[in-house]
């Protein structure tokens, strides 16, 4: 009887198997270290990091500027911080006392910028050690912990597919940046997935597989500027389609500042950069999104009517905002003079990446000074005196607005 | 859906079959009830599950004629169903205005709901296939009394076919068969092939397996929203503005029924149903609404297989209707997110196993008091069941660029929870004469979960079980020969299961997180209805309102409110959380159904429903009341049919029309399958014909929305089907 039950049982199990047999599992997890490949001096890049840790909360650069920097706010420039904005010629709205009043209490945004930080250190996740810090090379494990960030579920990757740069004008007839066509044709416009997509991802890749010929630090400058550039080009963008969906002036404050206010004091993302490089930048681009909300709260309606005045907030935002990324790239062409030769490289590769995006606008002020910095940016081995002209030319175009 | 009693359908089917059993030499025997309430042999459920309710049918005629593209698909002609598509390879039905966990599936009698069921649509009645089904019932209408956990909304009860069995007949008998489809806007193509075999008298087997390949779905062209007539951006179209991307699956399929004939009323039946499907993408994330439109979430594998042994009949005179079923089910669920612009793959497979065990009887009918003529019977039945789900899930995410993967902390699931749900009960029947019939019946429910917590993912464990008795009660009146009335009062039940208690997922309208401390949801359907037929008119209509308490619903969140560690949750454009919401909610309608016989097998019948719901609003919301989530617009169809009996023709058409819907809930709003405003009403048309001789040969072709409408059913991702054509093959030796 006992056998039967088993044979019987054994019958039944045999049968289960068989039917579940189909089924394809879950591909193995890699082993960790089985990547952790070397780094171009053949070091083993996940000893380097035992060994070398220097963690820093922001660039570890000699700005050679300080918070004394004056700034020329224009007549029509929304400035709350000067009398609660009684002095300027905006009328009287929310954002006069200097604070951000969000729409929407869920701002997704946050998130993203909060997790350009984790990319830098996860400390919950065990990685405590900077990925950007250009005093060493991250191990290839620490590049994939730093991906898993970067892909989360309608995280950083899921915004920097589809994110478009309003400084260039919308194609016709289709604007969808999600269409490869479209993005193919438009790669300015397409400047997320044209532009930084490639930089990111195959600096990741190239990173997490570790090989040769480029030190791990320079891949992680490069993924460190283009996802700052993706912070400079949303802060606008969001600013723009705030005339349809108000929410999403609260995604253009969190982008820049990760969701606090000024008065925190607490910086991460693009603000943590910008108020460590140039206190007062840092100020008139809190200013600029102040202007932002106090034109949604003077123009209610949805979708937004008064363009004049969007218009007029957009200019002093973006006058604010590119200030700000110039003097992150200044802070680093500074370092990239004076650093040792493996920290140059970082500093020289974030530049590279930031030089030609910010190609369009300087430009715009001088076609002969941009030839003369793409030159300088793009170099292998600049020389110092290049670099110091570099950063004279840039606080020339770009002085604080 | 047809508005004569189950017990007339079933005589006419069993004369049928009588007839079609002498010309074929085999015998179906189907399941019936006589007259005076005695069951007889058979090898299929009683359908009596539903007399006395609000209930409709499809027949394996009406699937052969209609050739609908799935087993969900074949319930449109029933009013009260809506089916609801957010993929192509995917439908769900909708029974009073609601779905998912609050609609409970049966397939022979076996639970089809597992512990992870979601609160939206799901999937998992198209896992069935429509081959295999001889007849499907929906009850609407809680119903947990009778049936459990789940049963809010309604349940669907699926009948399979059977094998031939002649009693008579000695020796090796064998009818192989062959069915072929092909459609012209998804390209289907797919073909079934079936041995139905008798060895001796007493043992029958019918062992099948089918495969089919379908294509994009072409549609008419975008249904524009309500709010400004823009073209919304789920579903995606291809450069034509007709073919929408994220359509198509593949599908394999196999099944074997073997019937032992114990005695001539009682039997032995062994089964196993499998369901292979690859690669249906989910239409609203092939591409996401936002994303790029190389992104794609696919279901690579979603595989069902139900294996069960059944002892049914009557083992005693005192022991009726006995159903003694032991199941094992597994489901098997891997699903894809390929992001190419990223070089990057998320990976996610949840499996369920679920063991069954479910027993049912009842009395005979007996005379308490009362004259021969007018006499006072009663019947009892009654029965328990008890089933175990155990989940594995599983998350990773795969570089392509450098074939590196690494898994994460948590699935959709918590890994290893298991639930157990079932319950004891009991319903009487008393009748009085052939004009009353009173029924009460009660259950005591039982149900416990558990599942670890993941520190990782900060997981909260799962320890919680739970007791709940519950009641109905119904009277059915006959006034006159012609004239039926019906009233019910049923309760119905649904205890959380593991999706509510551990999931953490993107769900169409944002993402959603566990809620441990979530308990029941009670339901109360208080129903009207009659049914008159008068000659060649048959008319049906019903009224109802359905109390929901502590109705589980999502409750929209801040980031403040995610769980830590789940980033996802925060970068979401909305979260929601699972909760009993506070108040009642409440969901009210009608449903009526009418049929004409004319002369000439010329049939003509007409179905509609309509359903209101409404539910308490979020603590906040500066709304008091909100409308539920998805509840169908007004619909209902239009078809005729004629039939030449002699020479095998048919013909139909048919209308299928819905009206605007423009009341949303507030998770409406951000659910990319609703578009801006509401969704736009419809009317299109089908038109059949086929030929049928004997049961040897049957072709059909359905000419399919003629007037190439651009529609779409509330609540779902796809488009219905351009103007196309559907050809049905089929030949039985």
């Amino acid at each position: 009887m006992k056998s039967s039950s088993n044979r019987s049982r054994g019958v039944f199990l045999a049968t289960v198997l068989l039917l579940s047999a189909c089924e394809t599992e879950a591909p193995h997890a890699t082993p960790v270290g089985s990547d952790a490949a070397l780094t171009d001096n053949g070091v083993d890049a996940t000893d380097s990091a035992a060994t070398d840790v220097i963690t820093v909360d922001a660039p570890t650069t000699d700005t050679g500027v300080d918070g004394g920097v004056a700034c020329a706010p224009v007549a029509s420039d929304y400035t709350p911080r000067v009398s609660m904005s009684s002095t300027d010629p905006w009328p009287a709205c929310i954002s006069d006392p200097g604070l951000y009043v969000r729409f929407d209490m869920s701002t997704s945004s946050i998130t993203r910028a909060t997790a350009f930080e984790r990319i830098h250190i996860d400390a919950t996740g065990g990685r405590t050690t900077g990925l950007f810090d250009p005093t060493r090379d991250p191990a290839a494990e620490e590049f994939t912990a730093a991906r898993m960030v970067y892909l989360e579920a309608e995280g950083l990757d899921s915004r920097v597919v589809r994110r478009t740069d309003e400084h260039y004008p919308q194609p016709t007839p289709n604007n969808d940046c999600r269409v490869a066509e479209v993005v193919t044709a438009n790669p300015d416009y397409c400047a997320g997935p044209a532009r930084l997509l490639p930089v990111i991802t195959a600096n990741f890749r190239d990173g997490q597989v570790a090989t040769l010929g480029t030190p791990q630090r320079v891949r992680a400058a490069r993924i460190e500027a283009a996802l700052l550039w993706f912070f400079y080009i949303s802060i606008y963008k969001e600013s723009l389609t705030c005339t349809t969906v108000t929410a999403d002036c609260d995604s253009s404050w969190a982008y820049y500042t990760g969701g606090v206010q000024r008065t925190e004091a607490r910086y991460i993302s693009f603000a943590r950069y910008v108020q460590s490089a140039e206190p007062a930048a840092h100020d008139r681009i809190w200013d600029g999104v102040l202007a932002v909300r106090c034109w949604r709260d003077l123009d209610r309606t949805t979708p937004a009517t008064n363009v004049a005045l969007r218009e007029r907030a957009r200019d002093q935002l973006d006058r604010a905002l590119t200030r700000g990324i110039v003097v992150v790239l200044q802070a680093r062409i500074r370092a990239a003079a004076t650093a040792p030769v493996a920290e140059r490289a970082a500093h020289l590769a974030f530049a590279g990446v930031i030089g030609p995006l910010l190609d369009r606008a300087v430009r715009v002020r001088s076609a002969a000074d941009a030839d003369r910095l793409a030159s300088v940016l793009v170099a292998a081995d600049p020389a110092r005196a290049d670099l110091d002209a570099a950063v004279a030319t840039l606080d020339r175009l770009f002085p604080c607005p | 859906m047809s508005v004569s009693s189950p017990c007339d359908h079933r005589a006419r089917r069993a004369a049928l079959a009588a007839g079609l059993g002498v010309s074929l030499a085999g015998t179906t025997l189907r399941a019936q009830d006589a007259p005076d309430g005695e069951a007889t042999v058979r090898n299929e459920r009683s359908s009596a599950e539903t007399r006395g309710r609000s209930a409709g049918e499809v027949t394996r005629d009406d699937l052969d004629e209609r050739a609908p593209r799935s087993s969900p698909d074949a319930l449109r002609f029933v009013p009260g169903v809506t089916v609801q598509q957010t993929a192509h390879g995917q439908a769900s039905p909708f029974v009073r205005g609601v779905t998912g966990q609050q609609v409970l599936l049966l397939f022979d009698g076996v639970r089809m709901n597992t512990g992870v069921y979601r609160q939206g649509p799901n999937q998992y009645l198209f896992t069935v296939d429509s081959q295999t089904v001889e007849r499907m019932e929906v009850l609407r209408g809680s119903a947990s009394v009778r049936w459990g956990s789940d049963a809010i909304g309604g349940a669907v009860l699926v009948s399979p076919r059977g094998p031939t069995l002649d009693p008579a007949r000695r020796g090796l008998t064998l009818h192989p068969s062959l069915r072929g489809r092909y459609g012209t806007a998804d390209g289907e193509l797919g073909g079934r092939a079936e041995l139905d075999a008798q060895l001796g008298g007493s043992v029958a087997v019918l062992v099948g397996g089918g495969y089919r390949d379908v294509g994009q779905l072409e549609s008419a062209g975008p249904v524009r929203d309500l709010a400004a007539g823009r073209v919304p951006p789920v579903p995606y179209f291809e450069a034509d503005g007709r073919t929408q991307r994220g359509t198509g699956f593949r599908e394999a399929t196999f099944d074997a029924r073997a019937v032992w004939r114990l005695r001539d009323d009682l039997q032995l039946v062994a089964a196993v149903y499998g369901y292979r499907q690859y690669d249906a993408p989910r239409t609203d994330l092939c591409p996401p609404a936002y994303g790029s439109d190389r992104e794609c979430l696919r279901y690579e594998e979603q595989f069902r297989t139900l294996a069960y042994a059944a002892l049914r009949g009557d083992v005693g005179p005192r022991l009726r209707d006995v159903d003694v079923v032991l199941s094992y089910q597994r489901s098997h669920e891997r699903r894809r997110l390929d992001r190419p612009l990223s070089f990057a793959t998320n990976g996610f497979i949840d499996d369920v196993d679920t063991l069954g065990l479910a027993m049912r009887a009842a009395t005979p009918r007996v005379r308490l008091a009362g004259t021969a003529a007018r006499p006072l019977t009663a019947r009892f039945r009654y029965g328990s069941e008890v089933y175990r789900d155990s989940v594995a899930s599983e998350a990773w995410i795969t570089f392509t660029d450098v074939d590196l993967t690494r898994r994460y902390s948590r699935g959709q699931y918590a890994d290893g929870a298991w639930m157990v749900q079932g319950g004891l009960w009991g319903e009487a029947e008393v009748a009085y004469g052939s004009r009353v019939r009173v029924r009460v019946g009660g259950r005591l429910a039982g149900a416990a979960a558990s599942a670890a917590g993941d520190a990782a993912s900060a997981t909260q464990p799962v320890d919680v079980s739970s007791l709940a008795a519950l009641g109905r009660a119904g009277v059915e009146w006959h006034p006159t020969a012609g004239l039926a009335l019906f009233g019910n009062i049923d309760q119905g039940l649904r205890v959380p299961n593991l999706d509510d208690l551990t999931s953490r997922q993107q769900a169409g309208p944002g993402f959603q997180f566990e809620n441990t401390a979530l308990g029941a949801e009670r339901s109360v359907t208080y129903e009207l209805g009659a049914r008159v037929r008068v000659a060649r008119l048959e008319l049906e209509a019903w009224g109802y309102a359905m109390t929901l308490d502590d109705a589980i619903t999502r409750a929209l969140r801040t980031s403040a409110d995610c769980p830590a560690m789940t980033p996802q949750c925060a970068a979401s454009w909305s979260r929601f959380q699972l909760i009993n919401a506070v108040g009642s909610s409440v969901v009210a309608g009608a449903e009526a159904a009418a049929r004409l016989q004319l002369p000439g097998s010329l049939s003509f019948a007409a179905t509609a429903a309509y359903a209101w719901g409404e539910g308490p609003a979020a603590p906040g919301s500066g709304a008091s009341r909100v409308p539920l989530s998805r509840v169908p617009p007004m619909n209902g169809t239009l078809e005729a049919r004629w039939r030449h009996e002699p020479s095998g023709v048919y013909l139909g058409a048919a209308l299928r029309w819905s009206a605007d819907q423009t009341r949303l809930a507030p998770s409406d709003l951000g659910d990319a399958r609703v578009p801006a405003g509401g969704t736009r009403g419809y009317a299109v048309v089908d038109v059949r014909a086929g030929w049928r001789w004997r049961d040897r040969v049957r072709v059909g072709a359905s000419f399919e929305n003629v007037l190439d409408t651009a529609y779409r059913v509330h609540g779902s991702s796809i488009n219905g089907p351009a103007r196309s054509l559907l050809i049905t093959v089929a030949t039985r030796l």
